[in-house]
C-alpha cells in the first residue's frame, strides 16, 4: 500500500513535469504524461499488466515491464550516444573554424622578404 | 630563402613543449612551411612553436589527436599547399623520409603515401609496442580491406587532391583507421613507403597504450551508427 502510494507521487511528479514543458517540447511533454498516466494505472491495476504479460507469454506484468525499460532505456542510450557524437562534430568545427581564423603567421624575415 | 613551398608540414601537439621547439628548428632548415595545431595544451606549446618559426593554430579546447590533424590539414589546403605532410611532435620521424615520400607522392602522382615503420626499420621497438601495433593492422586489414603493413603511423603525405578528400571526424586516437578507411572508400592512389622511427623514452611514454585500443574500437563502431 505504502508503495503504491509513493510510486504514485513519482508518478504524478513525471506528469507534472510533462505539463510544464507542453508547448515547448511536444513530444517529450506527451510522453512524460503518457508514461505517467501509465504508471499510475498499472499500480493501482496490477492484474491488468499481468492480464497482457499472460498474452505475450510473461508470467507477470512486472517482469514484462521491466523488459521493456531494459529495450526502452538500451535504444535511448544509443540515440543520447549518437547525438552526443554529432554535438562533438559541431564542437569540432566550430573551435577548428576559430583556431583558423585566429592563426598566428610567423614573423620571421623569410615571409617579409617574400611579401 | 624559402625552401620548398609547395609543401606544408603539419604537427598534431598537445603538451609537447620540451620537444616541439626543436621539431620546428630541424624541419624549418629544410621546409619553409610548418604548421602547429596546438590542441588546447596547458604548456607552452604554442609559444614555443611559434619562436621556432611555425605557423600556430591553436585550438581553444583540447579535441584530439584527429582533430588537430584534420584542422592542420584545413589550413594548408587554405594556405595553397600541393603537398601535405603529416608529422608526429615527439621527433620520432626523420625528416629524409619526408623527403623520400615526396618523391614518391610526386613521381607516381599519388593521393597519399603512408610511412610504414614495418616495411622500413625501428630502432629499440620493445616486443609489446610490436605486438599491438600487429594486431591494429590486423584490425584495419580486417575492416577496410587494404592491405597496410602498418596502420597506426603518423607520417603520411598527401598531394592537395589527396587530402582535399580526407574528412578527419574521428577526434581521438581512431582516426589512423578512419583514414585508412576513406581512402580505400573514395579509392585513392597510395603507396606504403619504409621509414624509420625512433623510439625515445619520450616517445614511447606519450605513445598509445594496449588499454586504449578498446575505446578506439568503440570510436570506430560509434562512427559506423550514423554517417
Amino acid at each position: 500500500m505504502i508503495i503504491q502510494v509513493i510510486l504514485t507521487i513519482l508518478a504524478l511528479v513525471v506528469i507534472c513535469l510533462g505539463l510544464v514543458h507542453l508547448g515547448r517540447a511536444t513530444v517529450l511533454a506527451n510522453a512524460l504524461i503518457l508514461s505517467g498516466g501509465f504508471g499510475i494505472y498499472s499500480v493501482w491495476n496490477p492484474s491488468s499488466t499481468t492480464a497482457v504479460a499472460n498474452a505475450l507469454g510473461v508470467g507477470r506484468g512486472a517482469d514484462l515491464l521491466i523488459y521493456l525499460s531494459v529495450v526502452v532505456s538500451t535504444a535511448l542510450l544509443l540515440l543520447l550516444y549518437i547525438q552526443l557524437r554529432r554535438q562533438m562534430i559541431l564542437i569540432t568545427n566550430l573551435a577548428r573554424h576559430i583556431a583558423i581564423q585566429e592563426a598566428h603567421r610567423p614573423v620571421t624575415k623569410t615571409t617579409e622578404v617574400e611579401s | 630563402m624559402e625552401k620548398n613551398r609547395d609543401v606544408w608540414i603539419l604537427i598534431a601537439a598537445y603538451n609537447e613543449g620540451s620537444v616541439i621547439g626543436d621539431v620546428v628548428r630541424d624541419l624549418r632548415e629544410q621546409f619553409s612551411n610548418v604548421a602547429v595545431v596546438d590542441d588546447g595544451s596547458s604548456d607552452d606549446t604554442g609559444n614555443v612553436a611559434m619562436e621556432a618559426g611555425a605557423h600556430v593554430i591553436r585550438h581553444p579546447i583540447n579535441l584530439g589527436q584527429g582533430a588537430a590533424i584534420q584542422t592542420g590539414l584545413t589550413y594548408g589546403l587554405a594556405q595553397g599547399a600541393d603537398y601535405l605532410v603529416t608529422f608526429d611532435a615527439d621527433g620520432q620521424h626523420r625528416i629524409e623520409d619526408v623527403r623520400s615520400m615526396l618523391e614518391v607522392v610526386k613521381k607516381s602522382d599519388l593521393d597519399v603515401a603512408c610511412g610504414s615503420r614495418f616495411l622500413g626499420s625501428t630502432e629499440s621497438m620493445p616486443t609489446s609496442r610490436r605486438i599491438l601495433l600487429k594486431l591494429a593492422i590486423m584490425f584495419t586489414r580486417f575492416t577496410t580491406g587494404v592491405k597496410v603493413t602498418d596502420a597506426h603511423n603518423g607520417l603520411r603525405v598527401f598531394s592537395a587532391r589527396g587530402a582535399k578528400q580526407i574528412n578527419i571526424t574521428q577526434n581521438r586516437m581512431a582516426h589512423a583507421s578512419e583514414i585508412i578507411e576513406q581512402i580505400a572508400a573514395r579509392k585513392l592512389t597510395m603507396q606504403e613507403v619504409p621509414v624509420t622511427i625512433r623510439y625515445t623514452e619520450y616517445s614511447l611514454q606519450k605513445g598509445q597504450k594496449m588499454t586504449n585500443s578498446l575505446s578506439i574500437i568503440m570510436d570506430l563502431l560509434g562512427g559506423r551508427m550514423h554517417k
